[in-house]
């Protein structure tokens, strides 16, 4: 039989995914099993492994590699830049993903993904069954949200490096949604939740044919404001407030219904003449207690 | 009669797109041109944008062979600017990844050059091996590439008992590698001496930084000129070579595995215990530089700060940034044949050579040869 040639394409990235991919040839891998090689012409190869997100400068290069692929030309975006632009999406020297440029059949995420999902990938875009490795002892994954105590206060959202984590407000629910197609598998989030309610879970992710698709995210339930009516805060949160107010001070527990009232006031609400004044009582209220 | 070749785009093994103008008069190389920027992520303006916190993250992602050395410069400068002090364990901890990180990059860069000198066998030999040792990252860091393990004020995960103990026994393990390389390299010693010349004063005239630099005699290492990290606590020698050669380059290398091992082992001894992080605190206005001794040589952070969680410049000179210019001296009066290992001797972070444009000086006409056609000497 002959071999499949695969050429490896480097339009932006940071070597990681690169340096992996020649991992990938080390024998315990078993790329050879897949009957491929890399091959260093275009030519001579009908898979593309594409690393980096598309610089500027690069996607010339990148749509002229595609051209002289052989058939059927199948290609694998592997890494987070490849896929979504990692944290580089904001950048003057980007203008659009991989898949903007030229067609990607198979989706390999991580940063850098291991040579085991890049193998993997091979397999799934050549239609072989790939073989499943478990993580090792230690692995940093995908966050996994633990949809009972997120609270959808967002704070990992502020830190995500790379934008990974979306807050979509709608009119009941906030949506807290992680896309892996960017996650870099950092462990900010994890590490900024005030809840504990991210974890990172010990596993490889599989390869994908819609970057889209994979993620996982939670739905939280969003407070009205009681001037006006809009909602504006999840009520988990509002709870979680008051819970590490009363449980910090144990002397506001008498006040826990009213300081819970006050914040449930919207921000533009909280201007108004009325609600200062019932501020301002409470405030006199809280300093009451303590002394 | 003349040409110029542009030794343009990709390779699988060689990493980097970059483009080199190569002007060639019988076989031999005149001049040397080299066109950067394919890769160009535009890094430092990104910094701008995002927090302190977050550009750790950012400053790991310039490279993924340097990835503790750009974020361990990036924290030291920061954390020089907070005024914090991390603690002893910490840096241990920085030392010990640094270490390990500049193992895995020296041999992926032996492994790379008997690929280009053809010898397939003990690149793969290399690179199986060198698999051992990226295992211990998945336990030390949580990834195999891009660790995560740095953070203002100390380190995000401690070494566990049994990572330090895995560690250990690995070490003898990488000295045998390291005896098996330096054999091979003996035996190709031939193909190797005498190439890619860079004198001691031309060395230092184009300021080149690392390993480059002290294969051409010079006695230079950050990690001894200006400890940082837990660098202070150990005892090595920065290795040189005179040969002023590839050879030369190689033997560095590969001698610094066996220091870094003595390094690793030497940490591994004296970790004291305590905390692995301190809080920062908010960022104060003004200005600071840090250096490390990355697997390349030389990286610099300059980072100024307004008194904002963002910093207001973040500018950084990497070691290929000096190294790659002096590729002109090296190729000069040069065969053309020994082009990729010339240019793979340097260890650049933004390479790649495959497929070159040869034009006649005369009549200006292209035409493609592809390196493997190179190595072959047909071009």
């Amino acid at each position: 039989m002959k071999e499949i040639g695969i050429y490896r394409l480097d339009v932006g990235s940071c070597n990681g995914c690169d340096i992996e991919v020649l991992s990938a040839l080390a024998p315990r891998f078993g790329l050879a099993k897949l009957g491929v090689k890399f091959v260093d012409e275009p030519s001579e190869a009908s898979v593309l492994l594409v690393t980096g997100v598309p610089t500027v400068k690069m996607r010339e290069p990148l749509k002229q590699v595609y051209e002289k692929l052989r058939d059927p030309k199948l290609v694998v975006a592997v890494g987070a830049c490849a896929l979504a632009g990692e944290a580089f999406e904001d950048s003057y020297s980007i203008d659009g993903m991989t898949d903007e440029v030229i067609r990607v059949n198979v989706y390999v995420p991580g940063c850098p993904p291991s040579p085991q999902a890049i193998v993997g990938a091979l397999a799934e875009a050549l239609g072989i069954k790939p073989k499943v490795w478990s993580a090792p002892q230690g692995f940093r994954g995908y966050p996994q949200v633990d949809a009972e105590k997120c609270t959808g206060c967002g704070a990992c959202e502020q830190v995500c490096p790379t934008r990974a984590i979306e807050l979509i407000d709608g009119e009941e629910k906030r949506t807290v949604k992680f896309k892996y197609e960017k996650c870099i598998s950092c462990a900010t989030c994890e590490e900024a939740c005030p809840e504990d309610a991210i974890e990172m879970a010990a596993e490889r992710p599989p390869p994908t044919r819609d970057r889209k698709a994979i993620g996982t995210s939670v739905e939280v339930g969003l407070a009205k404001c009681l001037d006006c009516g809009t909602p504006f805060v999840p009520s988990r949160q509002l709870r979680a407030l008051s819970d590490r107010i009363v449980s910090n001070v144990g002397e506001y527990k008498a006040l826990r219904d009213e300081i819970e009232r006050a914040a449930s006031i919207c921000a533009k609400c909280r201007g108004e003449i009325e609600n200062l004044r019932k501020a301002k009582v409470l405030l006199l209220e809280l300093t009451e207690a303590l002394s | 009669m003349s040409k110029v070749i542009m030794v343009g785009p990709y390779h699988p093994a060689l990493l980097e797109p970059e483009l080199y103008e190569v002007t060639v008069r019988d076989k031999k190389i005149v001049d040397v041109g080299i066109k950067q920027g394919y890769t160009h992520r535009g890094i430092e303006r990104l910094m701008e944008t995002k927090s302190f916190h977050q550009n750790i993250i950012l400053a790991e992602r310039i490279c993924g062979l340097c990835s503790q050395a750009h974020s361990c410069s990036y924290c030291q400068t920061v954390e020089g600017l907070f005024g914090v002090e991390i603690p002893e364990r910490a840096s241990y901890i920085r030392a010990l990844v640094f270490e390990l990180e500049r193992l895995h990059s020296h041999y992926m860069w032996l492994a790379l050059l008997f690929h280009t000198l053809g010898d397939e066998q003990r690149f793969i030999k290399i690179i199986d091996a060198r698999e051992r040792l990226m295992d211990l990252f998945e336990l030390v860091c949580g990834n195999r590439v891009h660790y995560s393990i740095n953070a203002l004020g100390g380190v995000r995960r401690d070494l566990k008992p049994e990572a330090a103990r895995r560690v250990k026994t690995l070490l003898p393990e990488l000295e045998r590698l390291t005896e098996d390389i330096m054999r091979a390299l003996k035996s190709a010693a031939p193909k190797l001496e005498g190439k890619g010349p860079l004198s001691k004063e031309e060395a230092l005239a184009y300021g080149v930084v690392g390993p480059v630099l002290r294969a051409s005699g010079v006695k230079s290492d950050i990690r001894r000129d200006d400890p940082y990290a837990a660098y202070g606590e150990v005892d090595f020698e920065v290795i040189t070579e005179d040969g002023c050669d590839v050879l030369a380059r190689a033997l560095v290398r590969a001698r610094e595995t066996h220091e870094s091992a003595d390094i690793i082992q030497q940490l591994l001894g004296g970790l004291p215990a305590g905390d692995i992080k301190t809080e920062v605190g908010k960022p104060p206005a003004g200005e600071e530089s840090g250096r490390v001794e990355a697997p390349r040589g030389e990286l610099i952070y300059f980072i100024r700060s307004n008194g904002s969680n963002i910093p207001e410049r973040v500018k950084l000179r990497p070691p290929t940034y000096m190294n790659d210019r002096a590729v002109v001296e090296m190729l000069r009066e040069q065969e053309l044949i020994d082009l990729p290992v010339i240019l793979e001797s340097l260890d650049r972070c933004i390479s790649c050579t495959n497929r070159l444009t040869v034009i006649d000086e005369r009549t200006g006409k292209r035409r493609f040869v592809s390196l493997t056609d190179l190595k072959r000497g047909t071009s």
